[in-house]
């Protein structure tokens, strides 16, 4: 069976838990930016955690299918609708043969996902499926969801249980948990109770990459970069000017920023809902 | 070995070493991440080499984190002659005429040093790879010659073509995408650094070879 993109959205791609196995040749690992939503929605539909889905940024898209298939929307609420009728988020949803799904801008949370009962059929490279951009790699030959795509899925298996979870609220204002990074004892006590102190609002120039942060600026050490070295996703960098910039999924592997704190797992999760103009906080946890 | 196993997040762990760029601590960290590459370390997912430090990224559900820092702790990583020789001289053909060389001239004009000796200096001795990072295939290349030290250009350029090979201060090196980017372009290579086929052509502590070629060598190596 297959679906055919009717709209595309702002920027919806094909991801998977990411490419991990060329770090060491710079090739960014990728994957969902809420690991968290993502799971929930292959686990409504009995995949593998890891199966690739289409992650959409901010703003739903439009797809018919030619086929009945079961299908979960999780993460962000962009109010799904079938062939018009509204529909629940974070359950096992039967969409009818030339059904319409469709969805809109957010009104929470800032990325929503899609899970098909099968896998999509698209090659993976160097190990994963997950769509960067940048270098033209993964997903629909490395490119954001667009118009008029068809995408194949392949092994469509029923699923008659009614599985629902529980419906994940996305706030506006957020305290995340953090450990020291490996940085942390560079900064003076006062830059790292600024930075604790302190609330930061998502700028709009976040993205896959990393999540830029506004607000107060850091008081810098004299020695303000360090020599390049491994980013892993979650690691909050503070740049020469005193910005934090949370890195993400797409972040380079290398960067030569200071390495203030690294988000926990679920805090990851948590940022990358955090909509624009959003607010967060960082609490250390020890 | 000096080096110190720190917590970086709940999924990995950073290995960092003294606290410079040299062969000698680039030897350290290679040796670790051949050891950890070949071993095959239970939960071990990712390693990333860089210049002082190894980043040790792992899978929480097959590993603790405070059993793979003890492992880590007390693994005798040895520096070996085996490790320091493992490596292959990629030779990487440049064309350094005009029609690449953008900034060539300016090069050239502000170091006071010709055009041909740039390029001769450029080519004169292989460079070590002491990683990779910052984008797919990028390589951090050691052993510029100091007559080439050249600043950043003032505003960066909007476009840069893949292939580029360029300048930055103690810094020469290959643009594997095009992308945005503040380099000094000396000239342009015709191979692929990254494809979708071969995620690199060079390992970290490779060397790379430039050798200049005309523009016509340029085209037909881009041809096949």
């Amino acid at each position: 069976m297959n679906i055919e993109i009717i709209s595309s959205g702002l920027s919806a791609t094909l991801q998977d838990d990411g490419r991990m196995a060329f770090l060491d040749k710079g090739i960014p690992a990728c994957g969902f930016m809420d690991a968290n939503a993502a799971h929930l929605a292959n686990g409504l539909l009995n995949n593998a955690p890891n199966t690739v889905l289409i992650e959409m940024m901010l703003l739903g898209i439009k797809f018919r299918t030619n086929d009945a298939i079961a299908i979960a929307i999780t993460g962000a609420n962009m109010h799904p609708k079938v062939n018009g009728k509204e529909v629940a988020m974070n359950k096992v949803l039967q969409i009818p043969k030339d059904g319409i799904v469709s969805l809109s801008g957010a009104s929470t949370g800032m990325y929503g996902y899609i899970a098909f009962a099968g896998e999509i059929e698209v090659a993976p490279v160097f190990g994963s499926k997950s769509t960067y951009v940048p270098a033209a790699i993964g997903g629909v030959n490395g490119k954001a969801l667009e118009k008029g795509m068809v995408l194949s899925i392949s092994n469509p298996k029923p699923i008659n249980v009614h599985a629902k979870v529980k419906t994940n609220t996305y706030l506006n204002s957020i305290e995340v948990a953090c450990l020291k990074g490996p940085e942390w004892e560079l900064f003076s006590l006062e830059s790292q109770t600024q930075f604790l102190n302190s609330t930061y609002t998502v700028s709009k120039n976040s993205n896959r990459i990393g999540i830029r942060l506004e607000g107060t600026l850091i008081s810098m050490p004299v020695v303000d970069e360090i020599i390049s070295s491994g980013i892993v996703k979650g690691t909050v960098q503070i740049t020469k000017a005193g910005n934090p910039i949370v890195m993400m999924a797409d972040a380079p592997t290398t960067g030569g920023y200071l390495r203030m704190v690294n988000l926990t797992e679920k805090a990851i999760n948590q940022l990358a809902q955090l909509p624009i103009g959003g607010t967060v906080t960082f609490k250390i946890r020890t | 070995m000096q080096y110190d196993v720190i917590t970086y997040g709940e999924k990995a762990l950073l290995l960092r070493f003294k606290n410079e760029i040299s062969l000698e601590v680039h030897h350290q960290v290679k040796s670790c991440y051949h050891y950890l590459k070949n071993n095959h370390i239970k939960g071990v997912v990712s390693l990333i080499p860089a210049y002082n430090s190894l980043t040790v990224l792992f899978d929480p559900d097959k590993i603790e984190g405070k059993t793979l820092k003890v492992f880590l702790e007390n693994t005798p990583f040895q520096v070996s002659d085996e490790v320091v020789q493992a490596q292959k001289t990629v030779e990487i053909p440049v064309c350094y005429e005009e029609a690449f060389a953008l900034d060539l001239q300016e090069v050239s004009e502000k170091l006071n040093v010709s055009i041909q000796e740039i390029i001769d200096i450029h080519t004169a001795q292989p460079y070590l790879v002491y990683m990779l990072g910052f984008a797919p295939g990028f390589m951090y290349l050691g052993g510029l010659d100091q007559r080439l030290h050249m600043p950043r250009k003032a505003t960066p350029r909007l476009r840069i073509p893949a292939g580029a090979v360029g300048l930055a201060d103690q810094q020469t090196g290959v643009y594997p995408l095009e992308t945005p980017g503040g380099w000094q372009i000396i000239g342009q290579t015709p191979l692929e650094l990254f494809s979708k086929e071969q995620p690199a052509l060079v390992a970290m502590g490779d060397l790379v070879q430039f050798v200049p070629i005309t523009e016509k060598e340029f085209y037909k190596i881009k041809k096949s």
